[in-house]
């Protein structure tokens, strides 16, 4: 079996190489110090187990575990989680789900032993104070855009998009999650967009009437609803203040 | 924190006389009076008569007060405290008043009064009672005061121990500690004693001088500890110019500040940073500036700096008066801590 350590400290990291060096079962290990190196080292070395930190910079455990969650094969995670995480037993997560640190080596060995698939569906429940990135799937690969990056997210039939400066992403996930999860940076401006408060240049009036939404950074143009104007405007005008 | 009219009335100086204890407590000190009051007359035939005629009128006076003011209770504790004070006192003045005009005009009625030289009795009786109702009041009061400060004082003992011990930190330490035990072992005995310096200081008394090269010794102590559990995320640059030897400092001043600086600042950002320490010590006073970067996106937590900062800053004023400056920046990318001390001769405390 292949073991993936991510940890931030690497001490951490250091230990759990150390612990673990001699298991018979264990053929190589990799090490990653954050979420987003985790899902990176994910494409090259496919391990099928993940010794993951939940405290880290950057992206956080629970944040890469639930983008590794799309994946159809979804590498069994074990968390390790410092005292005061108390975020997973809200999640109800069984106990070989997570380790305290620092980590005993007979419950290491356990979990190892009996280690149990979270099914994707709890993973993607897993609580993360707020996403930095959005992921989907591409062609087998994880493929990532932080939030900060993204424009906005567009309803097509199936599917959201999301509009980033480097192309578009296409997402398996509702406007009205991303709505309610995003709130506080997204505002809806139409039934089917959410546009990033601040990559919004200007409310402009088309000579056709409509009133479309510009951009600073791309040409794309997004129609306002009538329904959500006064919103929009509203909005436009606490943030130039 | 209980409700707030629980508080109310944990607050309130005035005791509460609908419970039978209290009224005993009354029932007890009038008739202490009672015979006080007696005594004072040395008239050796009459005593028993005199304590009887004391007795039934202080009791009745004491008695009718007490239940008032149990009656009141629920419309005065919602009263400034001088208010529910002078509503109280007239109160009972009042009543005084009431009883002794009673007790004249049934006096009157028994045995018709000799007029001459006698102080006019109803006078007499509302002195007394102006007096001992001003000073019983005024007990309670301070009662009710000192039990505030008791209290008060505690709270803040408590929070600086926990402003002191800090469990993430231990925990961190012992994570640290696993880990170099297994792999580098002389560094995990490094690492004890800077583990044990920081908890001797820790132990010491809150209001304690150290010289400011103790206190950035123990600093560093404390930034080995962290730059084994970050590596190379995190570096310390130290500059101090001009002589630091005569200052001396509180205590724990800069450790929780540079703590601070990491788990805030350093400790969130992927790529770490540079924390900055400048120290200028003129022959006046000593200027201390602590730099970190800063994420303030990535950063939600901040009630652990709060209680750090609020602790310094109540520190600074008890030991310095005016005379200090302690100011917190939060700038986009960065965080500065600025503290000015003047050279005390001694100990300010």
């Amino acid at each position: 079996m292949k073991l993936l350590i991510v940890d931030d400290e690497p001490l951490a990291r250091a230990r759990l190489v150390s612990l673990l060096q001699d298991h018979p079962d264990i053929s190589s290990m990799a090490e990653a110090a954050n979420g987003l190196e985790a899902i990176e080292q994910y494409k090259d070395f496919q391990p099928d187990v993940i010794l993951m930190d939940i405290r880290m910079p950057g992206m956080d455990g629970l944040e890469a575990a639930r983008h590794l969650a799309q994946l159809e094969s979804a590498p069994i995670i074990i968390f390790t989680t410092a005292y005061d995480d108390h975020a997973l037993d809200a999640y109800d997560l069984n106990a070989i789900g997570y380790l305290l640190k620092p980590v005993q080596r007979d419950k290491l060995l356990h979990s190892l032993a009996t280690a149990n698939r979270l099914s994707s569906d709890q993973m993607s429940k897993l609580p993360s104070a707020q996403r930095k990135f959005i992921s989907a799937q591409v062609a087998g690969k994880l493929q990532m855009v932080a939030i900060d990056e993204v424009y906005y997210f567009r309803a097509e039939q199936k599917y959201v998009v999301a509009s980033h400066a480097n192309g578009e992403l296409l997402l398996e996930e509702t406007l009205k999650a991303l709505e309610a999860e995003l709130s506080q940076r997204f505002i809806r401006i139409h039934r089917s967009a959410l546009v990033a408060m601040d990559k919004i240049a200007a409310l402009v009036k088309t000579p056709s009437g409509q009133t479309v939404l510009t951009f600073s950074g791309i040409d794309d143009q997004i129609e306002v609803s009538r329904r959500h104007l006064p919103q929009v405007r509203k909005t436009i005008k606490q943030l130039s203040q | 924190m209980s409700n707030p009219e629980e508080q109310q009335s944990k607050r309130f100086f005035i005791p509460d006389f609908c419970q039978t204890q209290s009224v005993f407590i009354v029932i007890l000190v009038a008739e202490l009076l009672a015979i006080l009051l007696s005594l004072a007359r040395f008239d050796n035939e009459n005593f028993w008569t005199i304590l009887a005629f004391y007795s039934l009128f202080i009791q009745w006076v004491a008695l009718i007060s007490a239940a008032c003011l149990c009656l009141l209770r629920g419309w005065l504790r919602n009263l400034s405290d001088i208010k529910a004070g002078t509503i109280s006192y007239v109160i009972i003045l009042l009543i005084t008043l009431i009883a002794s005009l009673l007790a004249e005009m049934i006096q009157q009625w028994i045995e018709p009064a000799i007029p001459g030289t006698k102080v006019n009795p109803v006078l007499a009786n509302l002195m007394v009672a102006a007096i001992l109702a001003a000073f019983w009041l005024r007990l309670f009061y301070l009662q009710a005061q000192y039990r505030l400060r008791i209290q008060a004082e505690t709270e803040a003992k408590l929070q600086a121990l926990q402003a002191r011990i800090k469990p993430h930190f231990l925990f961190n330490s012992m994570n640290i500690l696993s880990s170099l035990i297994a792999i580098q072992p002389d560094k995990a005995e490094q690492v004890v004693d800077d583990l044990s310096t920081l908890f001797r200081a820790s132990l010491r008394e809150h209001r304690e001088m150290v010289s400011l090269t103790e206190e950035i010794k123990i600093c560093k102590h404390y930034f080995h500890i962290e730059s084994l559990r970050l590596g190379d995320r995190m570096t310390v640059d130290w500059q101090i110019e001009g002589d630091i030897t005569p200052y001396k400092v509180p205590s724990l001043l800069l450790q929780p500040l540079v703590e601070n600086a990491v788990y805030h600042g350093i400790q969130p950002l992927v790529e770490g940073g540079t924390i900055s320490i400048v120290i200028q010590a003129t022959a006046q006073r000593l200027d201390i500036t602590i730099r970190n970067p800063f994420d303030a996106k990535s950063h939600n937590d901040r009630r652990g700096n709060k209680v750090a900062v609020s602790n310094i800053s109540d520190r600074l004023a008890l030991l310095y008066g005016e005379d200090f400056t302690f100011t917190r920046q939060e700038l986009e990318r960065e965080y500065v801590v600025n503290i000015q001390l003047p050279l005390s001769e001694q100990d300010p405390s």
